[in-house]
């Protein structure tokens, strides 16, 4: 595994108010942009940054708030927010039960967050300006 | 110029008649950490301008600025949504990536630039502040 493409990772964070606490000890597993709506909606920006995570690496300490929905691709996905302060803690998607999506900017992301594709660019909006990576109208063809 | 938006569940709507007051960027931390994101982009207006359909959940607390600020987001699905601040009473901050349309937005400030992580890139023409 290249170091860059999966940095390791030794973070203890909280959300805005601090009434979640996330621990994250481990490589991470990828990183990219997704500017699909759904995602537009939840962060109320122009795309957001992820970052998946073995949930064995994972702590989450407080009460979190859970809401599902389908997505774009079709697939359910959940995402779990500070009930106080609406911080996104995390989420998780039928298409890959093992993981945990995590937000860069919720784990205070520095340097080692390097974002490799921007998936569902067919929603990217002229306005956001973005690094020079690959896209995808959907997801990544495989 | 009308505008319309929602959280991703729906039990938030919302209304704007007439254009923008300013349009900006914003790297604060707690812009990072409400959106997840490198920034938050928001349009201000006068809060005579928009109408909010459904309750949202509002966190209060300190800007980097010294100012209060008080966030809205959606109880049900925790969408980002509106901010407020007790420097410019009479105005709401919207945040843009909501809006049904937006292909208006065009940022004239990035602000709290000292803080934008590295992988952030923004649009060069658009004037940044420490």
């Amino acid at each position: 595994m290249s170091a860059n493409a999966h940095p390791r990772i030794d973070i203890d964070t909280a959300c805005a108010c601090g009434a979640v606490a996330i621990s994250a000890h481990g490589r991470v597993w990828s990183m990219f942009l997704c500017s699909c709506k759904d995602c537009q909606k939840a962060t109320g920006t122009g795309h957001n940054c992820v970052v998946i995570l073995d949930p064995a690496d994972v702590g989450i300490e407080g009460e979190i708030k859970a809401f599902s929905r389908p997505a774009d691709s079709g697939a359910t996905l959940t995402r779990h927010f500070c009930p106080v302060c609406g911080t996104p803690i995390y989420a998780t998607t039928s298409r890959r039960a093992d993981a945990m999506l995590f937000a860069a900017g919720t784990l205070d992301g520095g340097e080692w967050y390097k974002p490799n594709q921007l998936i569902f660019a067919r929603s990217h909006h002229d306005w956001d300006a973005l690094p020079d990576i690959p896209q995808h109208l959907t997801y990544r063809e495989t | 110029m009308h505008n319309h938006g929602s959280c991703q569940c729906g039990a938030v709507t919302f209304d704007i008649e007439g254009d923008p007051l300013r349009m900006a960027q914003c790297h604060c931390e707690d812009c990072r950490k409400a959106t997840g994101t490198g920034h938050l982009s928001q349009a201000f207006f006068n809060k005579s301008q928009v109408t909010i359909h459904g309750k949202t959940q509002t966190y209060e607390n300190t800007a980097d600025s010294g100012a209060t600020r008080l966030r809205h987001f959606c109880p049900v699905c925790g969408g980002r949504l509106f901010s407020e601040n007790s420097r410019n009473p009479d105005t709401i901050g919207v945040a843009v990536g909501v809006l049904d349309e937006s292909s208006w937005f065009k940022p004239q400030a990035i602000v709290f630039s000292s803080q934008r992580p590295a992988w952030d890139v923004m649009d060069p023409d658009v004037p940044a502040k420490p």
